[in-house]
């Protein structure tokens, strides 16, 4: 769209006129705006500043240099991208989102940092899924389990070990089923 | 049934009802939360959104209370409205052909948003302030929602939502209020400080520190570190403070200034109650001066009640569907002005 008043340059700005409640809409350019006998607003050429944007914000963090704590630990070539959704890692820069649950795994080493200014250095605290803390359980009889295991190896306790082995593996499928 | 829901002017915010109802029109408590086995919408196949539509309206069907809308097949007047009233955010409100649900229950206290920005956002309001109950109510809904699906959680880092942000509880908590003492006297910069207290405001309507209308949305900032429970805390007792100043504001300005304030209020009623054009911004500023007034004990033939489903006149696809077709800006000026008499009558 070109400007409308000296309709050679692109129109850049963008701005709503009421006078006696009639509306016009008017599309200039910079440079016609300053021009202007009547100035849209204070500052004519406000409208060209982007609106302020969380995602470019969050972004920024990754471009800051010299800090004292190293804003990432890994660093990731922008193609890098979570085996799950595929999110890339340029992408998550620029976004300032994540694609999936999983990608606060593969990116762990490359936003440590981010959570830390965003949140401080806090841990949740708060409501627990019961599903979540079910799973938790279980997660965790199965390391006591590999545990025991190794020790009945060790003790050549073969009878125990394969019971052991079986309980792994049904305990492993069931897990494998919920999630 | 979606249509009825938008046209009840009885909305939670519009009912004038709860605890200090002078000064809170309504509280609203979003939990953000996410399904394990899906990637989140912004890394959604049209597969996996359908997937997790499909979930949701199962889930609806057993728990008769909510229904479930395919935002696809609603009407873009019909989802502003909606946006106006709350129940789903503007982001949510889009013809993009994301796969965007709604669950809502009967009076639009309850709301889930499917597909926004994360799997679920469970939201539910309550007039007036009211954050222990509305928060038994939500972790219920939670729960139960729960007991159907695994969320996507990390023992660290609490929930998983789609922006790093929202991580821990995902709780958003807010406090809608109205605040015209602190607006008049000039006082409304001690809003600023609240950033100190983990709170963030941002006026309802309009940008810059002063909002139309003078409705301010108190919410808490940080998701993680702190239990619902200690947040609620919080935010209750600034709320408090906030609501203690806004009301020795508007006694000193009765006191000291009485005859001018009284002008001004019904000033306002008389022009709310007689015009037959009025704008969206003019209804705002002048609904606000007379809630104020109602609030010092100016109007006794009129209710809260009355004067809050101003509000709704005040938008237009609320006013829009409540006509049944689209307006141009003077039919709806037109229109609004007919409505808001009406209500005054």
């Amino acid at each position: 769209m070109y400007c409308e008043l000296c309709k050679k340059n692109p129109a850049t700005i963008h701005y709503t006129k009421i006078v006696n409640g009639h509306k016009e809409e008017r599309h200039i350019c910079e440079q016609c705006a300053n021009n202007l006998k009547e100035p849209i607003g204070v500052f004519p050429t406000l409208g060209l500043m982007p609106d302020f944007s969380m995602a470019d914000f969050i972004g920024g963090f990754f471009n800051q240099e010299n800090q004292s704590q190293p804003f990432v630990q890994k660093n990731m070539s922008a193609h890098d991208a979570c085996p799950v959704c595929g999110m890339t890692a340029g992408e998550f820069r620029k976004l300032g989102r994540v694609g999936c649950s999983h990608c606060y795994e593969y990116f762990s080493d490359y936003m440590p940092g981010l959570i830390q200014r965003i949140h401080g250095n806090s841990c949740h605290t708060g409501k627990v899924p019961v599903r979540g803390e079910a799973k938790l359980a279980e997660k965790q009889r199965v390391v006591s389990l590999r545990q025991e295991l190794q020790t009945a190896i060790q003790q050549e306790d073969f009878e125990r070990a394969a019971k052991l082995r079986d309980e792994i593996k049904k305990l492993e499928q069931e897990g494998g089923q919920n999630a | 049934m979606l249509k009825d829901l938008i046209k009840n002017a009885q909305s939670p915010w519009t009912i004038g009802a709860g605890d200090d109802k002078d000064v809170v029109l309504c509280t609203r408590i979003r939990l953000a939360r996410n399904f394990a086995k899906y990637p989140f919408p912004l890394k959604q196949t049209e597969q996996s959104g359908q997937s997790v539509l499909a979930d949701m309206s199962a889930f609806c069907k057993d728990h008769s209370n909510l229904k479930f809308y395919d935002l696809r097949d609603v009407p873009a007047l019909e989802k502003q409205a909606l946006v106006e009233k709350h129940l789903i955010s503007p982001e949510h409100s889009k013809d993009d052909q994301q796969c965007r649900g709604l669950a809502v229950n009967e009076d639009g206290s309850t709301s889930i948003m499917i597909n926004e920005e994360d799997h679920l956002r469970i939201q539910c309001f309550a007039p007036g302030l009211n954050l222990q109950e509305l928060w038994k109510k939500a972790n219920m809904l939670d729960d139960q929602i729960e007991s159907y699906f695994d969320y996507a959680f990390d023992e660290k880092l609490g929930y998983l939502t789609c922006c790093p942000t929202n991580l821990g509880n995902g709780m958003r908590a807010s406090i809608m209020m109205h605040l015209p003492g602190l607006v008049l006297t000039k006082r409304v910069s001690i809003l600023d400080q609240l950033g100190n207290f983990g709170m963030t405001v941002r006026g309802l309507f309009g940008e810059g520190s002063q909002s139309l209308g003078d409705l301010y949305q108190i919410s808490n900032q940080s998701t993680i570190g702190q239990s619902e429970q200690d947040i609620l805390t919080n935010l209750q007792s600034v709320a408090q403070q906030i609501i203690k100043e806004e009301r020795n504001a508007r006694n000193f300005l009765k006191e000291h200034n009485g005859l001018l304030l009284s002008d001004k209020v019904w000033r306002a009623y008389g022009t709310l109650a007689n015009a037959r054009y009025m704008s969206s911004r003019e209804a705002l500023e002048l609904i606000s001066l007379v809630r104020l007034g109602y609030n010092l004990g100016y109007f006794n033939q009129l209710t809260l009640a009355q004067i809050d489903q101003m509000y709704l006149t005040a938008q237009p696809g609320y006013l829009q569907v409540l006509h049944g077709n689209a307006m141009n800006d003077g039919e709806r000026d037109s229109f609004r002005a007919e409505k808001i008499r009406s209500i005054l009558a």
